[in-house]
């Protein structure tokens, strides 16, 4: 039950930003289709720079709302190290669909 | 079963400047320790320390004579409510008292102006009302300790004793440690009360010392 929760709540803090690094992913996914495998690289840079840019928004203007998730047991630590790794996973993982690239 | 949370050897400075330097603290399940001081004195620095997400130059933490360093990472012992809202707007009552573990209606029943905002979003409470939430959520959560910065701002004067009764039955379970500008209350509620000027705390014996102290005068 324990475990439940928390996997909720760090789902509750991913939707906070989920919209525009996924919005990122969908261009990148869109723009490795047009142009194919030789902008691999660029796009990599271009996503980390973004999730970057979250990373400094978020700690900047939503950093009084992670006491909430510290009273509930959940620092800041675990909160980053889930969403962004699932959101960089999610991020290959939808390149590697496209036909082409393996 | 009763707990003690102390605090000392805290050496804090910003830019050069020393904000907590002689400080000794105790906190004990069953009694609410007032803290009081002028603003800039490092109140919430102090309780910053203490909870472990501010650090300091050196400190000792201990919950049971035990030291703690990060006591954030472990709530089931201590919690902190900050002196600004720290829920997120966009979370419903519903969710989070789901995620604090508390039964609505009995928060309902001890505020039945709650009534019928089961599923209302925390942003569309007024100050005074997200405020009670934040208050109730930390107090009533299972915890041995509770810090609390200024608990008292935008509740309204019938608010104020209605959260003043709810500590003083729930520091039956649980130790509380408070600080506002709204010292009466503070006095009020307090079994032991700490006046922080000059980076010290001193333990108040005789109220009048709080006014030799600086803090206040007392009519």
């Amino acid at each position: 039950m324990k475990y439940i929760k928390t996997i909720r709540l760090i789902i509750g803090f991913y939707r906070s930003f989920f919209p525009a690094t996924f919005l990122i992913t969908l261009c990148c996914v869109f723009l490795f289709r047009e142009y194919g495998p030789h902008i691999l690289v660029p796009l990599l840079w271009l996503k980390a720079a973004t999730l970057g840019l979250v990373f400094y928004f978020i700690n900047s203007y939503k950093k009084k709302e992670f006491y909430y998730y510290r009273n509930l047991g959940i620092s800041n630590v675990i909160l980053w190290s889930t969403t962004l790794g699932f959101d960089i996973v999610l991020y290959i993982f939808l390149l590697t669909k496209i036909p082409g690239l393996i | 079963m009763n707990h003690s949370l102390e605090a000392d050897g805290i050496q804090l400075e910003f830019d050069g400047r020393p904000i907590l330097s002689d400080i000794y603290l105790k906190c004990e399940t069953a009694k609410i320790t007032g803290l009081l001081g002028r603003n800039g004195q490092g109140k919430t620095s102090l309780m910053n320390v203490i909870y472990g997400t501010l650090e300091a130059g050196s400190k000792s933490v201990r919950f049971d004579r035990q030291p703690v360093f990060h006591a954030y990472k472990r709530p089931e012992l201590l919690l902190l409510l900050t002196q600004f809202n720290f829920i997120p707007s966009r979370l419903s009552l519903k969710r989070i008292f789901s995620d604090f573990s508390l039964d609505y209606r009995t928060f309902e029943k001890t505020f039945p102006e709650f009534r019928a905002k089961y599923n209302a979003s925390i942003k569309t409470l007024s100050g005074g009302e997200r405020r009670l939430v934040e208050i109730y959520v930390i107090v009533k959560s299972e915890s041995c300790f509770a810090l609390l910065d200024e608990p008292f701002s935008h509740l309204s004067p019938l608010q104020v004793e209605q959260v003043k009764e709810m500590l003083k039955e729930e520091k039956q379970h649980k130790g509380l440690l408070i600080t506002d500008h709204l010292y009466e209350h503070v006095i009020d509620i307090s079994d032991t009360l700490y006046v922080l000027a000059n980076g010290k705390t001193h333990l108040i014996k005789d109220i009048s010392e709080i006014e030799t102290l600086g803090y206040a005068r007392l009519s």
